[in-house]
């Protein structure tokens, strides 16, 4: 969390990881909303595990570097490695494996211990392109998603349903919390917040889940 | 294994190890020894020369077991207090007392430092444009002080404080940038560039304090690291379940480049140089992984891929190369792109390499047991995989080495049959040619007013003209080549060599039978501009050549009707030379003499 911005200028650098359980799409998810691409033979990348995208909201110019992480369950324990210093998390989970959607409480549950309120988290259900074999329920996804101060969105990344509009309100929400601790560093001058130094507030109350800005998906450039 | 595709350019592992053979890794700044050893040296110099300052004050009889005596007392007194500051947990350090001790310390670190020089002619645009301005001399103080500062607190703080320092100093002097009012007008790009190279130099310079720095656990976490890697040698790509495709040559080239890439970072000295190596590795992984994924490969193969490679790689010092890297790297420019993510992972990988267990690696805990202990060794692990796939790597590169070679045989091959079908058609034309205008032009020489000289005599003033001799007429054939060729030959050589060494017994020889006649004619036309010559000897041989010259383009352009104005007019061929001076009469009449002279003796 601590060395959250570096508004170096009028910009943000982000950094945000994608966790969740190996062949939920995490990959897929990043090339889609970074190249537009699924299953493509022209994917320009060698690598999709390291993705950087420019955005302009609200006149700001945002930098995201999208970190994919290796997913399998014997990699967990490498987890605080990766998120480390990151400002936002995609959890994702396949809808039609529940066992999945079990690791992503068991993400959230870890990273809101260690990282308290300073990393803004989304939970995403990909693949809704296969509902007919639903196992993960709306409801239950949902109300785990409020009750951790998560976002929480039903994705698709092979049909695009929904990528743009997730990590646009999770820029969204990264900004604004970016400015609320640039505004306490500011006031009570707290040196040293760098690195590992992690500083617990309680700010639960944080979470307004669906901040349906007009300009939503308006100002995007890539 | 790897010796035969380890980089150039590295030392090799014996030269990092301590001399005193101990098996730790020495360090050029501890004279070659490793720290322990270092330290023992160093007392054991210390109490050398105290001895010898004590000894001189003492008869020399008596002095021998005086300074056994005190050398072993101030020994012990030596460990006990190492004992004592170990109890306290103190970690044995200079002492502060020398605080202007590092003025000298950078003095000699500056000195013959040929990576800080190279640093600077990396960066010598960048010198160069900022040099003789406020901007030159702000960085020059902020950098100094910030060395300074680092010297100074070297032997007080720990490594931890000392990072704090350096992180601080990044961000001020970042600031620094951004605010004061000496930069303004200095675009983004150079200020960025400023940053890297205030960070390149410093570290540079003070690497050698800061590297692996004896008053930290570096060294014995880099022995506890290297030696869990070496008995993890067993593990396979299938063990770690990463998509490699050992067989093929592309990826095994690739392994290599990847290993390499890594194996560098020991040798690289700023931290951004050494987070390059990690980035060069990992884009080789990745390249690596397209060949076996066919496609762009995301975490979930990358990070096992990185881990066999750690594995195969054993890199040195790996441990105090990435604390290193974490303490001094510039974080808020570095760790946030490309190679802080593949740095991010390297960190991974060696934290996995650490706990690994044999849940990690699917196997059963007795396996992995009878396997880290060495007792059992898998048939099939990538060492024995690797060593005959050297062999045949090698001989892949013998036959491609062959198959060169043999496509260059035969191309030559060709080229010198072709040049030999060549040669027999250009002899079948030239026969052909030749024999058509022989068929066509019978050569017949029907007057010759002139008669060969005899050139055989040494003195040349003393030639003389032979009695005329009627010639007759009859036809000849030249013997194989055509006239204009031979007489092409005789005419240069004439020219070109005017000296009285001119081969003549074959000359002779060719018209002994049939002098009188002068029936061939290249040997009268060569006699010709001979005698010409040598009675005009002060005429310059370039005007000969250049006539010669002019001749010969004609003769070869209009061979027949040259030719035939040659037997028309057979009888003017010996006033061509007469034409071109009048003094070639008297000389030519003495050549004759001669000539009559040398046939009487004949």
């Amino acid at each position: 969390m601590a060395s959250s911005i570096n508004s170096t200028g009028n910009g943000y650098n982000f950094k945000v990881v994608l966790l969740g359980e190996g062949c939920v799409g995490k990959t897929s998810i990043a090339l889609r909303y970074v190249e537009n691409k699924f299953n493509d033979r022209h994917i320009s990348t060698l690598q999709a595990s390291f993705l950087n995208k420019k955005l302009t909201v609200h006149g700001k110019k945002v930098n995201l570097a999208i970190w994919d992480t290796a997913g399998q369950e014997k990699f967990h324990a490498l987890g605080p490695i990766y998120y480390r210093m990151s400002n936002g998390a995609i959890i994702v989970y396949d809808v039609t494996d529940y066992d999945t959607f079990q690791r992503v409480i068991n993400w959230v549950t870890e990273l809101r211990k260690m990282l308290g309120s300073g990393i803004c988290l989304a939970i995403a259900g990909n693949k809704v392109d296969l509902e007919k074999d639903r196992r993960v329920y709306t409801e239950e996804a949902e109300e785990f998603a409020n009750k951790t101060g998560a976002m929480h969105f039903h994705i698709s990344a092979k049909l695009n349903e929904n990528i743009e509009e997730m990590f646009f309100q999770l820029t969204l929400r990264m900004i604004e919390h970016a400015d609320l601790m640039e505004q306490k560093s500011t006031l009570s001058r707290t040196s040293s917040i760098r690195r590992n130094v992690v500083v617990v507030e309680d700010e639960a109350e944080e979470t307004e889940p669906t901040k349906s800005s007009c300009c939503s998906g308006s100002s995007h450039t890539s | 294994m790897y010796s035969t595709k380890t980089p150039t350019l590295r030392i090799d592992e014996a030269d990092l190890k301590c001399k005193n053979g101990c098996g730790f890794y020495g360090n050029a700044e501890w004279e070659g020894y490793c720290s322990k050893c270092y330290r023992e040296y160093l007392q054991k110099q210390r109490s050398q020369t105290e001895c010898n300052v004590y000894g001189q004050g003492y008869d020399l009889a008596s002095s021998n077991k005086n300074t056994i005596s005190a050398h072993q007392k101030y020994e012990e007194k030596k460990v006990q207090q190492e004992k004592k500051y170990k109890l306290l947990n103190i970690s044995f350090r200079k002492p502060v007392t020398k605080v202007q001790g590092y003025q000298e310390l950078l003095y000699e670190l500056t000195k013959d430092n040929p990576d800080l020089e190279k640093v600077k002619t990396d960066n010598r645009d960048l010198i160069a444009m900022i040099a003789k301005t406020p901007v030159e001399r702000d960085v020059r103080k902020c950098m100094h002080s910030f060395i300074i500062e680092i010297l100074q607190n070297k032997d007080v703080k720990r490594i931890e404080e000392l990072s704090e320092i350096t992180q601080n100093f990044y961000q001020v002097f970042a600031k620094r940038l951004e605010n004061s009012a000496k930069y303004a007008d200095i675009t983004p790009e150079i200020k960025e560039k400023l940053l890297d190279y205030v960070e390149r130099y410093a570290m540079t310079l003070l690497y050698r304090i800061l590297f692996c720095p004896p008053f930290t656990n570096d060294e014995e976490k880099d022995l506890a690291i290297q030696k869990r890697i070496r008995q993890l040698n067993w593990v396979s790509g299938k063990n770690l379940e990463c998509r490699i495709h050992e067989t093929s040559s592309e990826v095994r080239e690739l392994v290599y480049t990847s290993i390499t890439d890594l194996l560098n970072m020991d040798s690289a000295k700023a931290p951004q140089e050494k987070l390059s190596c990690v980035i060069y590795c990992c884009r080789n992984i990745f390249l690596m992984l397209q060949q076996s994924v066919g496609g762009p490969a995301s975490a979930d193969e990358f990070l096992p891929a990185l881990i066999f490679i750690v594995l195969k790689a054993n890199p040195a010092r790996l441990k105090s190369n990435i604390n290193f890297i974490t303490r001094f790297c510039n974080a808020s420019r570095l760790m946030t792109g490309e190679g802080g993510y593949y740095f991010t992972n390297l960190c991974c990988a060696v934290s996995f390499i650490e706990n690994l267990t044999a849940e990690s690696l699917n196997m059963d805990e007795k396996d992995f047991n009878a396997y880290m202990s060495g007792e059992r060794v898998p048939a099939n692990t990538w060492e024995s995989a690797l060593m005959i796939c050297e062999s045949l790597h090698l001989m892949c590169e013998d036959i491609t080495l062959l198959d060169e070679m043999k496509a260059k045989t035969t191309e030559i091959m060709t080229e010198a049959l072709n040049l030999k079908e060549k040669m027999l058609q250009f002899q079948e034309e030239m026969k052909s040619e030749v024999n058509m205008v022989l068929d066509k032009t019978p050569l017949l020489i029907t007057h010759s007013q002139r008669l060969p000289t005899n050139l055989d005599c040494e003195d040349i003033e003393s030639y003389q003209l032979p009695p005329p001799i009627i010639p007759q007429v009859c036809p000849t054939t030249i013997n194989n080549s055509t006239p204009q060729n031979d007489m092409r030959i005789s005419l240069i050589e004439d020219c070109i060599t005017p000296s009285p060494t001119f081969d003549f017994p074959s000359f002779i020889g060719d018209d002994s039978f049939d002098v009188s006649k002068a029936e061939d004619e290249t040997s009268l036309i060569s006699l010709d501009t001979q005698s010409d010559f040598d009675t005009q000897q002060d005429k310059s041989t370039n005007e000969l050549l250049v006539s010669t010259h002019l001749n010969l383009p004609c003769s070869t352009e209009s061979e027949q009707e040259d030719y035939h104005g040659f037997t028309v007019q057979g009888s003017n061929i010996p006033t061509i030379p007469c034409s071109t001076g009048d003094l070639s009469l008297n000389s030519t009449e003495m050549d004759c003499e001669n000539y009559t002279s040398y046939f009487h003796n004949t």
